[in-house]
């Protein structure tokens, strides 16, 4: 029973409860770093390394840390990991860095890092809370991977940087759709996925 | 143990303080030396890419030996006062009136000798630069790229795209007669077909950004007439 629980703590926020299409938490970032998948992929790792991590630490401390001060403490643990994700990507991947640019920063104040810390971390054991911010993680990067291979794919029609959609097609009058490139279409992407997802689902459906 | 303690709520926001602190330095400390070995390779791509050289990370530094035969700093009388090319590299531009300090990046690309110069200014909301280079005949601009801190996404940060910056390929600094240095001059509403030696057609919507490239350009590249003079 308790692996069982373990195991829905992971899927669980890659379905019924994903952070972006049914909590709706998260979508400035899913918007602007979702023109590639690169960067796509590379913010989706950051944020699943910070919630996973900010998860785990604070439910370690939670026996510890003066409820007076605790917003303060869960700020400072999520601000930590997220300095060290900006500084590794400076040294190691600077060019993708300076894509991604204020929005590994900005992942200070994804509402799915507190938003798990707040109502999850708090009250739950360490490896609990490690599989919760891993699958909510896991579940912002997913959708964030969806509407960038999208956009990449139909906006420059490249995927990962290398063209895929032959030159054939384009001398045939096929062109890419600029509009993908912008960031109105990755919300009306998201709402797609959104609307897909609650036909399929009947439990998220509003009666 | 009582938690909710003043006391030890104060202790225990004290140690995690410099708990983190003392992390995050160490971090810092260890990965100094990259991070500035790519600001220094972003550098020498930018410098390249006025001149036309295409390089990556991997080989600008590479590249950069072989394109770039000299490096100097001069002052604002374009008397030369630094001579080492690593130094040189190091030495960020300073336009003050006295005590300039004016680097100049000899580049020799087809045979053909380019002076490439640092750009520093304002923009709207921060700070903007880049890079000019300087046909030999110390009036015709070769290329150019900027950069920019935190200009309006989506209008004023278009100054990095090609489109904006291949309008200031072959616009002249000096007026017809050669004796006045006039630079560049952004035009709103498409007028810049006006003037074809000096004018560059402003990006909609980022009026401020426009200007700011024009007094950057226009400031920094009068500083080097001295040793433009000397130069030709």
């Amino acid at each position: 029973m308790a692996k069982n629980k373990n195991l829905e703590l992971l899927t669980n926020s890659l379905n019924i409860n994903n952070p972006v299409t049914v909590q709706v938490l998260g979508i400035c970032s899913a918007l602007a770093v979702t023109v590639q998948l690169e960067p796509a992929i590379v913010m989706a790792i950051s944020v699943t390394f910070v919630t996973a991590l900010s998860n785990l630490i604070i439910s370690l401390l939670r026996n510890t840390i003066p409820s007076r001060i605790r917003i303060i403490v869960q700020l400072m643990v999520v601000s930590f990991l997220v300095i060290v994700v900006d500084q590794v990507l400076k040294a190691f991947m600077y060019q993708l860095d300076k894509q991604l640019s204020v929005y590994v920063g900005l992942i200070i104040t994804n509402c799915i890092v507190m938003g798990r810390l707040e109502a999850f971390a708090l009250g739950n054991k360490p490896l609990p809370a490690l599989l919760d911010g891993i699958g909510s993680g896991a579940g912002y990067g997913v959708i964030l991977i969806i509407v960038a291979f999208v956009r990449e794919l139909f906006g420059s029609g490249k995927l990962f940087g290398c063209q895929v959609i032959p030159d054939g097609m384009y001398n045939i009058g096929y062109e890419n759709c600029g509009f993908m490139l912008n960031p109105p279409m990755a919300l009306i992407l998201i709402g797609v996925i959104i609307w897909i997802q609650r036909a399929r689902n009947k439990e998220l459906q509003e009666k | 143990m009582n938690v909710q303690n003043n006391s030890y709520t104060v202790i225990y926001a004290s140690i995690m303080v410099v708990a983190v602190a003392a992390i995050l330095t160490l971090l810092s400390f260890g990965l100094k030396d990259r991070q500035q070995a790519n600001i220094d390779n972003e550098k020498r791509q930018n410098i390249l890419k006025t001149v036309n050289v295409e390089s990556t990370s991997d080989n600008a530094a590479q590249l950069f030996e072989q394109t770039v035969k000299e490096a100097i700093v001069v002052d604002q009388t374009g008397k030369v006062i630094v001579s080492d090319k690593n130094e040189a590299f190091n030495t960020a531009i300073d336009i003050t009136e006295n005590g300039s300090k004016l680097p100049v990046f000899k580049c020799e690309k087809d045979g053909k000798t380019f002076y490439v110069v640092p750009l520093k200014g304002a923009g709207l909301w921060g700070k903007i630069w880049g890079y000019a280079s300087i046909e030999s005949d110390c009036n015709t601009i070769a290329g150019v790229v900027f950069d920019h801190e935190s200009e309006t996404p989506g209008l004023g940060d278009k100054i990095t795209t090609k489109e904006f910056q291949q309008l200031f390929v072959g616009k002249k600094l000096y007026d017809e007669g050669g004796s006045e240095l006039k630079g560049v001059t952004v035009y709103k509403g498409g007028l810049a077909s006006t003037d074809p030696l000096h004018g560059i057609d402003a990006l909609s919507g980022a009026t401020l950004t426009s200007n700011g490239v024009q007094n950057m350009v226009n400031d920094c590249l009068r500083a080097y007439e001295p040793y433009f003079k000397t130069a030709k």
